[in-house]
């Protein structure tokens, strides 16, 4: 079990969820719609997404309103943040191992923050 | 769910840049938000010292200062992304701003120039610069991160 893939987060593995929560870190608190088209979900998708990461007590929704709009806030817990950044962590590696990637260094691995 | 795999890796962490970057790019507005809002603290000094020191117009200016605030938090709110520490930074530029203003400053000026509005206008200055060190920190954290 030395492998580096054992110690990826099952909850945030999931691309998608994994984009969503590189966005949360990224703010104090995002806006549903504007994460549902930075990381082109649908809303259902992306309510099924934070309903999993609320779960796992990796994200918070609020929802309020501005106005006559109602908005639904969605902000990544202390739990999340580390989550996130040691899953991160991880994909660096796996990226950076010699038979990690199709296309060798993409560079990539070094621009999110806590990054390895 | 599936397995991860090594080339995967790569793919997801580019996404995720992706969408990073675009977050980060929307907080841009907060650099300007909290300039504007040292700029309505200068003028609210300015105002009830200099302009108005006494009577009901110096209510309606403290008013005007608290209509500018509220819309201005009403345009902040309007945004899809708010940065990192950014309502907490506010509170204590706020909390400097004015807590510097009624105990040390304003005392000070008013004693020492009463309604002069060079010094005022330098005191307000210097009573606003909370609001552009948080600008600052900003606007330099999202370049740097």
């Amino acid at each position: 079990m030395t492998h580096p893939r054992h110690r990826l987060d099952p909850v945030i593995h999931a691309p998608a969820r994994f984009s969503v929560m590189a966005a949360l870190v990224a703010a104090d608190r995002v806006e549903f719609r504007f994460i549902r088209d930075t990381v082109e979900l649908t809303d259902s998708a992306l309510s099924q997404h934070l309903t999993k990461l609320e779960q796992a007590g990796y994200v918070k929704v609020t929802k309020g309103q501005v106005g006559r709009r109602p908005r639904t806030w969605v902000s990544a817990t202390r739990a999340g943040r580390t989550a996130f950044h040691d899953h991160l962590g991880v994909l660096n590696e796996l990226a950076a191992s010699p038979t990690g990637t199709q296309d060798g260094d993409d560079g990539f691995g070094t621009g999110l923050p806590g990054s390895a | 769910m599936t397995e991860p795999n090594t080339p995967d890796a790569g793919a997801t962490l580019r996404d995720a840049e992706r969408a990073q970057s675009h977050t980060r790019a929307a907080t841009r507005w907060f650099a300007g938000y909290a300039l504007l809002l040292g700029l309505a603290a200068f003028a609210l000094v300015v105002a009830v010292e200099v302009f108005f020191p006494s009577g009901a117009t110096r209510v309606g200016a403290a008013a005007a200062w608290a209509v500018a605030v509220v819309l201005l938090g009403w345009w902040a709110d309007s945004h899809g992304a708010h940065p990192p520490r950014a309502g907490r930074r506010l509170l204590v530029a706020t909390a400097v701003w004015f807590g510097a203003y009624l105990v040390l400053v304003g005392p000070l000026v008013r004693w020492q120039a009463g309604t002069s509005l060079g010094w005022w206008a330098a005191a307000s200055a210097l009573l606003a610069s909370p609001f552009v060190v948080v600008a600052w920190a900003g606007w330099t954290g999202r370049r740097r991160s």
